[in-house]
């Protein structure tokens, strides 16, 4: 569902009033950022969902607070992010060790491209969970560093760094697992 | 909120019957639509205008609210409009058919402008009265590459839509001069 | 050095579809009350022989608001075709005024 700006105006405008379906249709604009930023940091469904759900419940306690669509898309990636970050670190998702302990067992080189998305997906799990955040919010809504800085409340250049790292970290976890690592180490070597 | 639940149910599952009613237009455009390289297909009922209304601001002034006020009379609203890749590929014969309907029986010519030149455009503005209230309104313009009608059935004079102009991608019905002297310039061109 | 990994970052995040029936289920999570909205905690808590009635209402009150969201995008879509509409109407009415025009010009010089 696609709808324009002004649309999504009015669909707020009507939820805020109390329009129950109008909010259903807010829900069903953004649910696929907000799932999905969550099912990236988590990297598990359920849990996604069900942390997806509460974020829109506490979008519907604060929705007279929400000036217009863009406040309203910026507001749930925060919340929804602030949300995974609290989870990755309650619960330690999946992270007995660090990214850089764990053995990756060898891929043939040739692997798909869709393996290689899926076994990404799984070695970002591993990461600390701001960094996660980063990441995901960097390739998945291509934020730049500012605007991650303002979501997360952190210094631009710690956003950088912690990229910046967060990218090395993958890269040679990638490598030693012979993912992509042809094209990786041929990029390093020019 | 059991009659509210009753009710709710029933417009939700009479809505789709109503979306797929081909009603408002006594003719067969069956042939036509193959052709067409787009179609624009609105049906709308008396049901489906009051949900429409439902949805409109009714601030008063605002302008959502001077359709709602519109709405009011109305029973109906039908458009179709095909476009076509090139010139030619309809008949206008079967537009002069689609025309014959609106002569007589109540309704009255508005405009008529047709074309002397073969793929020329033809244009028709009908409305239908019985006594001083107005029934329905029909449009009908045929251009080379592109057919529209339009259907509004119930109280409404084209002024009416000249009022909303300029709101809701409506344009502006009343001629300015530029666009005069252009049709002047168009005029002689074509006649030379 | 790090753009390969950035283009298969890229790929890898892209957006995933929420699960089929999301907006209904937090729909049927939300408070139909301001009271609940808040918060408040309930005056008794649940017993169990009022689960299945509990369970019954959230129910109804789940299906009750997908009827209602059915009918908010129902009146939406008759909204945008009317407007639709009356913009085609109104196109075309402007065009027939500009013949009418041209005519009435055309007369006017000869």
């Amino acid at each position: 569902m696609r709808e324009e700006p002004a649309q999504i105006a009015d669909t707020l405008r009507d939820a805020q009033r109390g329009g129950r379906g109008a909010f259903a249709l807010l829900v069903e604009f953004h649910q696929n950022m907000v799932y999905s930023l969550l099912v990236h940091m988590l990297g598990e469904e359920a849990v996604a969902e069900e942390i997806a759900q509460d974020v829109f419940l506490e979008l519907h306690k604060n929705l007279n607070s929400m000036e217009s669509p863009v406040h309203l898309a910026r507001w749930l990636r925060m919340v929804a992010s602030r949300r995974g970050i609290d989870e990755v670190r309650r619960r330690r998702f999946r992270a007995p060790q660090g990214i850089e302990d764990l053995p990756e067992p060898r891929i043939e080189p040739e692997v798909e491209d869709v393996l290689l998305s899926a076994r990404l997906r799984r070695l970002l799990e591993r990461l600390p969970a701001k960094h996660r955040a980063i990441v995901v919010l960097r390739y998945q809504e291509d934020l730049d560093p500012g605007e991650i800085a303002v979501l997360l409340e952190m210094p631009v250049a710690t956003v950088k760094s912690t990229l910046h790292r967060a990218l090395g970290m993958l890269r040679r976890a990638c490598e030693r697992a012979g993912l992509g690592s042809q094209e990786f180490t041929q990029r390093e070597a020019v | 909120m059991t009659r509210t639940l009753a009710f709710a149910m029933t417009v939700a599952l009479c809505a789709p019957w109503a979306w797929a009613q081909p009603k408002g237009f006594d003719f067969d455009w069956s042939k036509l639509a193959p052709k067409a390289a787009e179609t624009v297909e609105v049906n709308l009922d008396e049901n489906m205008l009051r949900m429409a209304g439902r949805f409109m601001a009714g601030k008063e002034g605002g302008d959502e609210a001077a359709v709602k006020d519109l709405l009011k009379n109305l029973r109906g609203i039908y458009v179709r409009v095909f476009r076509f890749n090139s010139a030619g590929e309809y008949s206008l014969g079967d537009v002069e058919k689609f025309r014959s309907q609106y002569n007589g029986g109540g309704w009255n010519k508005i405009v008529d402008t047709r074309s002397g030149k073969p793929g020329g455009e033809n244009t028709g503005v009908y409305m239908k009265t019985n006594g001083d209230v107005i029934q329905g309104l029909v449009v009908i313009a045929a251009e080379p590459k592109e057919l529209t009608v339009v259907n509004i059935m119930g109280d409404i004079r084209p002024e009416q839509i000249q009022e909303l102009g300029g709101k809701f991608g409506i344009p502006n019905i009343g001629l300015p001069d530029v666009t005069k002297r252009e049709l002047k310039r168009r005029t002689k061109d074509e006649d030379e | 050095m790090n753009e390969e990994i950035e283009r298969k970052l890229s790929e890898a995040l892209r957006r995933k579809r929420a699960p089929e029936g999301f907006a209904g289920r937090v729909m049927a999570r939300l408070p139909e009350t301001a009271a609940a909205e808040r918060g408040k905690p309930a005056t008794m808590p649940p017993r169990r022989p009022w689960l299945a009635l509990a369970l019954a209402a959230g129910l109804a009150l789940a299906s009750f608001g997908g009827v209602r969201y059915q009918q908010y995008r129902q009146g939406q879509e008759a909204k945008r075709q009317l407007l639709l509409a009356l913009r085609i109407a109104g196109e075309k009415l402007t065009l027939a005024q500009h013949r009418v025009a041209g005519v009435n010009e055309r007369r006017g010089e000869q």
